[in-house]
């Protein structure tokens, strides 16, 4: 199976929500998505679902038109999203109807979610001194576990293909880690998975495909650890008994943070680091700690999106509606 | 439009139909409407029969409780009052005739000697007005209600048997006089046919008309409400966006609409059945009990109502019902489309609510114009056939017959289509408006977005 975005394009008014998108996915695993808020995360994966028009771009699976009304898809929005006033179970059944599944499977998959989730006591609460048992409506939960209610929602189908939007934006250590778990169960399952996220060490946990976004362009874009390989290791760690930033001047090299757990230096090239430890070792300074690696995914964001990042908070709250009304 | 929009229909039906029968709301609503058709009726003849009881003991019991009668005849004619006291019931009440004191002094009197079961009547005669008769009593003197009441009755026979007897006119003469005349005005229709003029309403007609307006009006408004509420809830609460992956809009729309209609249908059902009851609990009610003839004249009225209804005409009112209520739904589902909260949702009603009353007074208005002078029948046929005002009328309008079975089928496929087409640019936008979050968007804009889906 493959899945394939062409082209991906929309605008809201004058705005390029997102520019010629297109990335592949060839086999199972979990494919990121990054960039700031109002970058087009969303908006890219609402024109995958086909929930909102594209203006131009196609989305296939293993070449024909992908429709969510064929496939078992499972997605967990960004904007999270419950009746309120709705008993829990009632919703469940009527995501679960939607998808295709009967009332006897849907319970079955409920009980199983229920239990690994740990939500078992909202969905089916227990009699209390033979008191009718009123059910859980979805307002009566804590954030956390309509969260973990909205991703009952999204895997009940038992899904081929995963789209999860800020999947763990909100969530406490706890709840976390059993959201990585589950999303790691998907992973093992050969599951195919689009995550979109600006956690970074949320992604360089789960991803091996990248891209970037700013102001809906891709920026970077391809696998993660050639994407890194190709910045090259010039990130440099020194921790030294002695002061050494005389010696780091001489040589020219830029400093990018000084801390008391050491100074984190960037070099140009392998050779201007091996300078600087012959120089430190012909000095006979205590060398504590010295280590050359390549860049983070949040140093590479950083430097994709840079300054631009900061005029590109602002949501995209318009959307084909206001478009055409502005129009 | 095609078929694979339709994905899902019959899940969101579901769930709206069940999450809807199950509402607080829909269930006092359907309660209080069942009530009142079974109990209604039959309360007004209890009612009716407690006082019928009461007069008629009165009427049968061997003497009346009136002591004296003063009375002042300013007739000129010659009544004897002796024929009154003729009767038993009447033997032991003093006429007195040749009063000394003025009418104002006797009045003044009766109330100072309010301890006797005493009355003064004052009688005269107006050339244009005819005979007056005016009978006054103290509120101490502790006559019954229901004694003055036969009094008034036999008063009154006697008093015109008395005039007739001094013009020499028999009771023979007497009834081919006061035989009803009924006249029919014939009105030529523009195919050339003659037909009854009926563009005037009865009292209990104008009754019919305006309760089945309230009644619909009622309907229209708890079902639209129902959906502009759904909608604007499952935008607000973004569970439209996941929603979205297992269905289309046009699924979610057409879902509820169904939804809607068949909760109006069964509580409409359940609202007739419970009339049906009444009306059998009425019979054994009135049936074999004469004193209650009186307070069934209602049942009576209402029943030959129904006794012109024919199963065509229910069947077109029926439908007519369903695709006016299904016309103003869509509106109703475009206006919850319109807002990203729900707290918007009571500003985003402003339109629909002048919509909806201007339509609702517009009926009312004929209503009016109908049991008074008439109304025209360019007006009648107008609120029959514009869709927004025949939502609420046409179909009483049919069942009562007051428009033909030609001109309520046409009305309906002018309500069907107008529903089809409205429909159809609804669903063009409804995805649009369903996904936006921002500002409430204005009815400028909807009608903007509108023309761009559509001419686009």
């Amino acid at each position: 199976m493959s899945f394939e975005v062409k082209h991906l394009q929309k605008k809201f008014g004058e705005k390029q929500a997102v520019e010629d998108l297109s990335f592949e996915l060839k086999s199972p695993g979990v494919y990121a998505l990054l960039g700031t808020n109002g970058a087009g995360k969303s908006t890219s994966i609402r024109m995958m679902l086909g929930i909102l028009s594209r203006d131009h771009g196609e989305v296939l699976l293993n070449g024909e038109n992908f429709d969510t009304r064929k496939v078992n898809v499972g997605y967990l929005a960004e904007e999270r999203g419950l009746y309120p006033k709705y008993p829990i179970m009632d919703q469940l059944l009527y995501f679960a109807s939607l998808k295709g599944l009967s009332t006897d499977d849907a319970m079955e998959r409920i009980k199983y979610w229920g239990d690994r989730l740990k939500v078992t006591e909202y969905l089916f609460p227990e009699r209390k001194m033979g008191k009718r048992i009123k059910p859980t409506l979805a307002d009566q939960m804590s954030k956390g576990n309509q969260q973990k209610i909205q991703l009952m929602a999204a895997l009940i189908s038992d899904p081929e293909f995963l789209i999860l939007d800020e999947p763990l934006s909100g969530l406490d250590p706890v709840n976390t880690d059993l959201f990585k778990s589950v999303i790691h169960e998907e992973i093992d399952k050969k599951k195919y998975i689009i995550m979109s996220s600006h956690q970074m060490p949320v992604i360089e946990e789960f991803c091996e495909d990248i891209t970037i976004l700013n102001r809906g362009k891709a920026m970077v874009q391809g696998n993660l650890n050639e994407i890194k390989k190709s910045y090259g290791r010039v990130n440099l760690f020194v921790k030294c008994d002695e002061d050494i930033s005389g010696t780091i001047s001489t040589l020219g090299i830029k400093v990018v943070n000084d801390t008391p757990a050491g100074i984190q230096l960037r070099v140009k090239s392998e050779s201007e680091a091996q300078a600087l430890l012959r120089k430190l070792s012909d000095d006979n300074r205590t060398i504590v700690r010295f280590e050359l690696r390549e860049p983070s995914l949040h140093e590479i964001f950083i430097e994709s999106v840079g300054e631009a990042a900061n005029d590109n908070t602002q949501e995209f709250t318009t959307n084909i509606a206001e478009e055409a009304v502005s129009e | 439009m095609n078929k694979s929009d339709f994905r899902g229909f019959k899940q969101v039906f579901l769930f709206e139909f069940y999450s809807g029968i199950k509402k607080t709301g829909f269930k006092a609503f359907i309660a209080t409407l069942c009530a009142l058709a079974l109990f209604t009726m039959p309360v007004m003849i209890i009612v009716g029969k407690i006082k019928g009881d009461d007069t008629s003991s009165e009427k049968n019991s061997s003497k009346s409780e009136i002591e004296s009668v003063y009375v002042y005849d300013d007739t000129g004619l010659s009544i004897d009052y002796d024929h009154f006291n003729e009767t038993d019931k009447y033997s032991d009440v003093s006429f007195i005739t040749d009063n000394a004191s003025s009418y104002a002094d006797s009045v003044k009197n009766l109330e100072e000697n309010s301890d006797h079961k005493d009355l003064i009547i004052k009688s005269e005669y107006d050339e244009n007005d005819g005979f007056e008769v005016t009978i006054v009593y103290a509120k101490e003197s502790g006559i019954k209600k229901s004694s003055l009441e036969n009094f008034e009755e036999d008063f009154r026979t006697f008093y015109r048997e008395e005039i007739l007897g001094i013009q020499n006119v028999s009771d023979e003469e007497y009834e081919n006089l006061t035989k009803d005349i009924d006249i029919t005005v014939l009105k030529q229709a523009k195919d050339g046919s003659f037909a009854e003029d009926l563009e005037n309403i009865s009292v209990s007609d104008y009754f019919v008309m305006l309760s089945g307006l309230i009644i619909v009006f009622m309907f229209i408004n708890m079902s639209v409400g129902n959906i502009a509420t759904s909608i604007a809830t499952e935008k607000s609460s973004r569970v439209i966006e996941f929603l979205l992956t297992g269905t289309r809009p046009l699924a979610l729309l057409s879902g509820k609409i169904v939804a809607r209609l068949l909760e109006t249908v069964i509580t409409s059902m359940a609202v007739y059945s419970c009339y049906f009851l009444s009306q059998i609990l009425c019979i054994f009610l009135v049936a074999g009990d004469v004193t209650v003839e009186s307070a069934s004249g209602n049942l009576v009225v209402t029943s030959s109502i129904w006794e012109t209804i024919t199963l065509s005409k229910m069947v077109i009112a029926l439908l007519y019902f369903l695709a006016g209520l299904a016309l103003y739904s869509i509106v109703g589902a475009l206006a919850g489309a319109s807002v990203s909260k729900l707290d918007e949702l009571q500003d985003a009603y402003k339109f629909y609510t002048f919509l909806i009353l201007l339509s609702f007074y517009c009926d009312m208005f004929l209503v009016i114009l109908m049991l008074n002078s008439g109304a025209s029948e360019a007006f009648m046929n107008f609120c029959a056939i514009f869709p927004l005002t025949g939502a609420f009328l046409t179909p009483a309008l049919i069942l009562t017959g007051k428009i033909s079975i030609l001109t309520g089928t046409i009305s309906l496929v002018i309500i069907v289509i107008t529903a089809a087409v409205i429909f159809i640019l609804a669903s063009a936008i409804y995805e649009s408006m369903l996904l936006f979050q921002g500002k409430r968007l204005a009815v400028k804009d909807i009608v903007a977005l509108m023309k761009k889906q559509v001419v686009a």
